[in-house]
């Protein structure tokens, strides 16, 4: 019993990691009207190049460095495209998903020379603080604890984040107030998508110690859904992430255990945790609303 | 601010270009590769591979095997063709078929089958063969199917063995997507687990009763999912995982090896247990053996009767009478290894942490030797029963047949089942 609760929180707080550090990155980006929906593609670029890096250099830190830093570029590109050359928000983020499963599925074959997965030599990835049988706690639940409460913290305590915030609220009036609305624009983008790569690495030489064509798993679209869940705020971004992981691994538990599994079908345990978190996060937090120039580009008169 | 911005942007593409092309550029990227232009061939064979291609270390790898031994046996000339992506199946297969010289052309992997379906019907003078693809009714396509139920018996008997020996009463199953297809691989785990108890128990006195949990885990590709599962079977005292999961199971392997990692140890139990391909090399020490489906045999025999002109249009099964499916040995390994480019060899040995392959070997021997004897003799004899015909192992199709064993309480049970089965259908 105690090693199931023990497993089941420390698997939750593992699987949290992805999704709570793209939704707060995608969070700062919307606060400032950028809309991004290419996490999924970064996620998955990022583990490959993740994971990449970390066996060039030897060491997980820079795997993960390296993942944040490939987010990084393409947070670039999509802030280039929606910021200063005022396109959509939406298509490019379609065009990284899309990008990102050539990428990935070509890349493992270019770069290992075995097609569909590669395994991270367990020497170069990140080694937990927690290790027990059944699952173990990696540094990296801390440093995305740091993370959330750090943009918290930013976003809603100090100028910087005022004027993120204003930027996405109303950009004619910070404008008028002389904030330079690309730039905020533009490094919210970055940032939320520099997150985002160091969750995709994270998969890779932390979490799971593989790359395969398709490791992400939809992690980015949940980390959005979860954003919005949250009314844009990091700190309910990141108990959303955690009730999410719990539900999930708490019904992979009940429906392994074949006393329940013969008695309600595990189709239907498996979709418990995402009514749950649903019925959770909506009932608490009730209705949000986005920022009101989220997804719109900003054109000086 | 603008520009400055701009030219960051552009020096981080590339950057990000030199990066990709400094380890995309070193690789070789043809794709049809022929074998040397040599006059005195007796005829050509053409395989076409599934978009995971050459280096899978899985299906593709064993259909060359299969496909390079038979060119060799037969004096056949090899040509392979890549799939890129899943469009290319049917221009690739199309443009083998028009030209007319290939004695058969195989295709690997079962996303083939509609493409097959087609290009069957516009070249019905040209012999197809697909492997685990279900095309019954082509008079000029050979399907190849194995019956996974029979080698699944096998790992089912080893897992249950390893766990009654060892004092243990679960043993564990972590699969995909709950499609048909699996139930095959679950009612032979379950029976080979019942014979298990059955056959313990008639070797040293002691009742056993060994139970399956299992994981439908709803996915092939999220390892995530596969560790979860595993985490929490080995958490309620699964002693043996079978992973019958695609990429999910590369999750299972990880949790396994997580589990001795904590406990200091290098050697299992608890073992994982791969599928269709010899896996013994992802986790050594952690992967007790393989269920294989040999695709190298199936694609021997589709040329072997084409060869010899026995070729007949239709279901081919292949189970364990055939050499169709297996226990993977050490030696399966070997072949599967030898047949990747020396580059790719050492890049592998490397990262698995051994200076050579016989490193490799030896540690996978080791692994082996974890397990008593007695065990592997009794598999073994597991094996000549249902070659013999002794035993029959059922194949659930269904939702209602796998119920079924879930719910018999012993392999006799189970193989009533399975004759039952037999004879109705």
């Amino acid at each position: 019993m105690i090693d199931m609760i023990i497993s089941i929180l420390l698997g939750s707080l593992t699987a949290m990691v992805p999704i709570v550090l793209t939704s707060t990155g995608a969070v700062v980006s919307e606060r400032a009207g950028v809309v991004n929906i290419g996490y999924e593609g970064i996620l998955l670029m990022s583990a490959l190049f993740g994971a990449m890096f970390a066996e060039m250099s030897g060491s997980p830190w820079i795997g993960l460095l390296g993942g944040a830093f490939v987010g990084m570029l393409l947070g670039m590109l999509h802030g280039a495209i929606t910021v200063y050359m005022k396109g959509d928000h939406i298509i490019p983020g379609i065009g990284i998903n899309i990008l990102a499963l050539g990428v990935v599925a070509f890349g493992i074959t270019a770069i290992w020379g075995t097609a569909g997965q590669h395994q991270v030599p367990s020497n170069i990835r990140i080694q937990p603080i927690i290790n027990t049988p059944y699952g173990g706690l990696s540094p990296m639940v801390l440093i995305t604890f740091v993370i959330v409460f750090l943009t918290h913290w930013v976003l809603f305590r100090t100028p910087l984040g005022l004027r993120i915030r204003a930027v996405g609220e109303n950009p004619e009036a910070a404008d008028a107030l002389g904030v330079n609305v690309e730039r905020y624009r533009f490094l919210a983008t970055v940032y939320g998508a520099t997150l985002a790569g160091l969750g995709g690495a994270y998969l890779s030489v932390d979490w799971l110690g593989v790359v395969t064509k398709e490791i992400s798993s939809g992690r980015g679209f949940i980390a959005l859904a979860n954003m919005v869940f949250s009314g844009w705020n990091p700190i309910r971004a990141l108990i959303g992430g955690f009730i999410f992981g719990f539900f999930d691994n708490l019904s992979v538990w009940v429906r392994t255990n074949p006393a329940i599994s013969q008695v309600v079908p595990w189709q239907f345990v498996a979709t418990l945790p995402y009514i749950v978190t649903i019925i959770i996060v909506a009932g608490i937090i009730g209705k949000v609303r986005p920022p009101k120039w989220d997804g719109r580009p900003y054109k000086r008169e | 601010m603008k520009k400055s911005v701009l030219a960051l942007f552009l020096i981080g593409v590339l950057a990000f270009s030199v990066v990709a092309s400094g380890c995309i550029g070193g690789e070789k990227t043809t794709t049809p590769q022929t074998t040397e232009e040599k006059p005195q061939y007796a005829g050509k064979i053409a395989i076409v591979y599934d978009v995971g291609g050459r280096g899978d270390l899985s299906f593709n790898d064993m259909a060359y095997l299969g496909a390079s031994r038979a060119a060799k046996d037969f004096n056949l000339e090899l040509k392979e063709v890549q799939s890129k992506q899943e469009s290319d199946y049917l221009p690739n297969l199309r443009t083998l078929a028009q030209s007319g010289e290939y004695t058969i052309i195989i295709a690997v992997g079962f996303m083939m089958t509609d493409a097959i379906k087609q290009v069957a019907d516009e070249f019905p003078n040209q012999k197809f063969a697909i492997i685990d693809g279900y095309v019954p009714d082509k008079p000029n396509v050979m399907s190849i199917l194995f019956k996974e139920n029979e080698g699944s018996a096998l790992v089912g008997a080893l897992a249950g063995l390893i766990a009654a020996n060892d004092g243990k009463d679960k043993v564990g199953a972590v699969l995909g997507i709950e499609i048909p297809v699996l139930y095959k691989f679950e009612g032979g785990y379950r029976f080979g687990v019942a014979w298990a108890e059955d056959y313990y128990k008639k070797k040293t006195g002691k009742d056993v009763d060994i139970q399956v949990l299992y994981t439908y885990t709803g996915s092939f590709t999220d390892p995530a999912k596969g560790k979860t599962a595993a985490q929490a079977q080995l958490g309620q005292g699964a002693w043996v995982i079978y992973q019958i999961a695609g990429a999910v199971g590369l999750g299972v392997f990880d949790a396994v090896g997580e589990y001795l990692q904590s406990q200091g140890k290098e050697f299992g139990p608890p073992f994982a247990i791969g599928v269709d391909s010899a896996q013994d090399w992802i986790k050594p020490g952690v992967i007790i053996a393989s269920m294989m489906k040999r695709v190298d045999v199936g694609v021997y025999k589709a040329v072997e009767a084409a060869v010899k002109g026995t070729f007949k249009g239709g279901i081919v099964e292949l189970g364990l009478a055939d050499g169709g499916v297996g226990v993977s040995t050490i030696d399966d390994v070997k072949a599967m290894f030898n047949s990747l480019p020396e580059d790719v060899k050492k890049k592998k040995l490397e990262e698995l942490g051994f200076k050579s392959e016989d490193e490799l070997f030896a540690k996978l021997e080791e692994t082996r030797k974890q397990v008593p004897d007695w065990i592997w003799q009794a598999v073994d004899e597991l094996k000549q029963k249902i070659l013999s015909g002794e035993i029959v192992v059922p194949k659930a199709m269904n939702k209602e047949q796998i119920e079924a064993i879930r719910n018999a309480k012993s392999w006799q049970e189970m193989e009533e089942l399975a004759k039952q089965w037999e004879s109705s259908s």
